[in-house]
């Protein structure tokens, strides 16, 4: 008998390649895409879940540069969540870069929910996702899909990363994609930066200012931020759970440092989705993703100072969000006061 | 409506008149025995320790196994479910049973802590199928990270074990603990804002661990680090329901 938190979601990492070099971004780049055996292993260890909605993500690197296993490995799921009697549904985030009519018809018409990696206007974007080779203005080809994207009818949004130095501009930053016509947002603070409480302030600063000119459409639902249904915060426990081209299971937060090798293995052992494990027997809390991470940091100091702080941030921006939602939505009289620092550990 | 009865110290035949006059007020007011409502006839007994005369709380137990009283709830304290040996009183548990077998009527446990005695009465409790509620306290003087850890982890196993006839609910500490870490930590308990035991153990956790791993950093040697390592270390599979490694 052991405690069981069961999945619903699950995260298929399908390549290590991508176009981008993104300054912020921790995970190794490389070769080595996902076989269709194990996209599609992993498609039929989400539908063991015990839940009857469950959602399948494709992730990478850039997912659109594998996208024959992300097509037949998502038909293979729809197939198989049929019989099953089970709701699935379908997430992707892309810089767009190959995101060409072919693939945005074919995600539409399998009801993908897409996200766009924009991170702001182009001065924002092309200082933090800049290109392999140099030579890619990565904004360019994301502002360029955009319209196709808006008229496929595919339900889709931007993912924005923003790192602590772009934080001045975050408020202008979105007001610019709104002007390109973004109307959803999940708005993710960098992870594996150190994000000091006079970083966080002024972030908060600018989401107030956003929120104030805009409260009447978000209330209305016109304009949507993510963060303010918070599932997963602090992000960098947020205890996802992910699977490596290789098969691999993992949590979300070992990509986050992965660009910096820890000292030892995740204590976690989640195995393989090839050796058919069982998702229903998965236990990730707040404190056991965060353990993991931790105890894979050992003797580096420095590590263990940047996750200690991403975990009180996340804390924060969670309190933060969950403030300015009771505002916008007329739970709350008065826009919300900063939150205060978590006690318990200090930046 | 039922009052809460006091025994006292009164002696089982006491006992038995006492309940023989409550029926007999309960259908003077009513008029007829058939039209006492049956809320009226559920007892609840306000004693701290309904148990501690283990005679006479048998008797009482026969007696309201059957109609037309029935028990609703008691309160009680750890120790007297054993016997002199420290052996469990299985006359004790089976006599349970049958007297609480109403909706609703669950025996109320009072206890320091949630030690190892508990957990056992607790598993006794649920093999017969008697709902549970534990009162406990959180925190005294010499509560350690530890013990409270201790603590919430027993009770996580038990709710898992015992399911929906098992509750658990911390008191209030009438005196602090003097460690620091473990008063902050009990007092985030006591409140126990979730409801749900499992994400507060698993908040405790987090926060002894996060704890620990700022104090480290300022200092290698910090005892107050190593001992809140100490308490994680022992605790961080506790998803697993195998007690503390």
């Amino acid at each position: 008998m052991r405690l069981r938190d069961p999945k619903s979601n699950l995260q298929l990492f399908l390549t290590r390649r991508c176009q981008l070099r993104c300054r912020y971004c921790a995970f190794r780049k490389g070769k080595g895409d996902m076989s269709l055996k194990t996209a599609v292993n992993g498609a039929d260890f989400l539908l063991g879940a015990r839940q009857t909605e469950v959602c399948l993500e494709y992730y990478g690197g850039e997912p659109l540069l594998v996208f024959d296993v992300l097509a037949e490995s998502a038909d293979h799921a729809v197939r198989k969540a049929g019989k099953l009697g089970k709701k699935l549904t379908f997430y992707t985030a892309t810089n767009a870069i190959a995101l060409d009519d072919r693939k945005l018809d074919w995600l539409a018409s399998r009801k993908f929910f897409l996200e766009l990696s924009i991170d702001g206007g182009s001065a924002t974007h092309n200082s933090q996702r800049v290109g392999l080779s140099g030579r890619v203005d990565s904004y360019a080809a994301v502002e360029k899909v955009i319209a196709r994207v808006r008229a496929s009818g595919i339900q889709w949004g931007v993912i924005a990363v923003c790192a602590p130095e772009n934080v001045p501009r975050l408020a202008r930053d979105i007001e610019h994609m709104l002007d390109i016509g973004v109307r959803s947002f999940d708005l993710n603070y960098a992870f594996g930066a150190g994000w000091s409480r006079e970083d966080q302030d002024a972030y908060f600063a600018q989401m107030l200012r956003l929120a104030r000119r805009h409260r009447r459409s978000l209330a209305a639902g016109e304009i949507r931020i993510g963060n303010f249904w918070p599932i997963a915060e602090p992000g960098i426990i947020n205890g996802a759970l992910t699977v490596d081209t290789d098969g691999t299971l993992r949590q979300f937060n070992e990509w986050m440092f992965e660009d910096k090798p820890p000292r030892a293995p995740s204590p976690l052992g989640l195995g393989n989705v090839n050796d058919r494990p069982d998702i229903n027997e998965i236990y990730l809390s707040q404190f056991a993703s965060a353990y993991a991470i931790v105890r894979m940091y050992e003797g580096d100091p420095a590590m263990k100072r940047t996750i200690l702080n991403n975990i009180s941030a996340g804390f924060r921006f969670k309190r933060f969000f969950s403030a300015l939602k009771a505002w916008v939505f007329g739970e709350a009289a008065r826009p919300p006061a900063f939150p205060p620092a978590a006690p318990e550990w200090r930046l | 409506m039922s009052q809460g009865i006091s025994l006292g110290k009164k002696s089982v035949g006491e006992c038995g008149r006492m309940l023989a006059a409550h029926a007999r007020s309960l259908q003077k007011r009513y008029g007829r025995w058939s039209w006492v409502p049956a809320e009226s006839l559920a007892l609840d007994f306000s004693d701290p320790d309904f148990l501690a005369d283990r005679e006479r709380a048998l008797h009482l137990l026969r007696l309201l196994a059957k109609p037309p009283f029935h028990l609703r709830s008691f309160r009680t304290r750890i120790g007297s479910f054993f016997r002199d040996a420290g052996e469990l009183d299985r006359g004790l548990l089976a006599a349970l049973r049958p007297a609480l077998s109403a909706p609703g009527a669950a025996v109320i446990i009072e206890t320091d802590g949630f030690s190892g005695r508990a957990e056992a009465v607790a598993a006794a409790l649920a093999d017969r199928k008697v709902a549970q509620v534990h009162r406990f306290v959180c925190q005294t003087a010499d509560t350690t990270v530890e013990d409270l850890l201790e603590s919430l982890s027993r009770i996580v196993r038990l709710q898992i074990r015992c399911g929906e006839g098992f509750r658990a609910e911390a008191l209030p500490a009438a005196e602090p603990a003097r460690d620091r870490d473990a008063r902050e930590l009990a007092a985030r308990a006591e409140r126990c804002p979730t409801g749900d035991w499992v994400k507060e153990l698993d908040w405790c956790l987090l926060t002894a661990l996060c704890r620990s791993e700022e104090l480290l950093l300022e200092d290698r040697r910090s005892r107050r680090a190593l001992v809140l390592r100490a308490a994680v270390e022992r605790f961080h599979l506790y998803h697993e329901l195998g007690g503390a490694r």
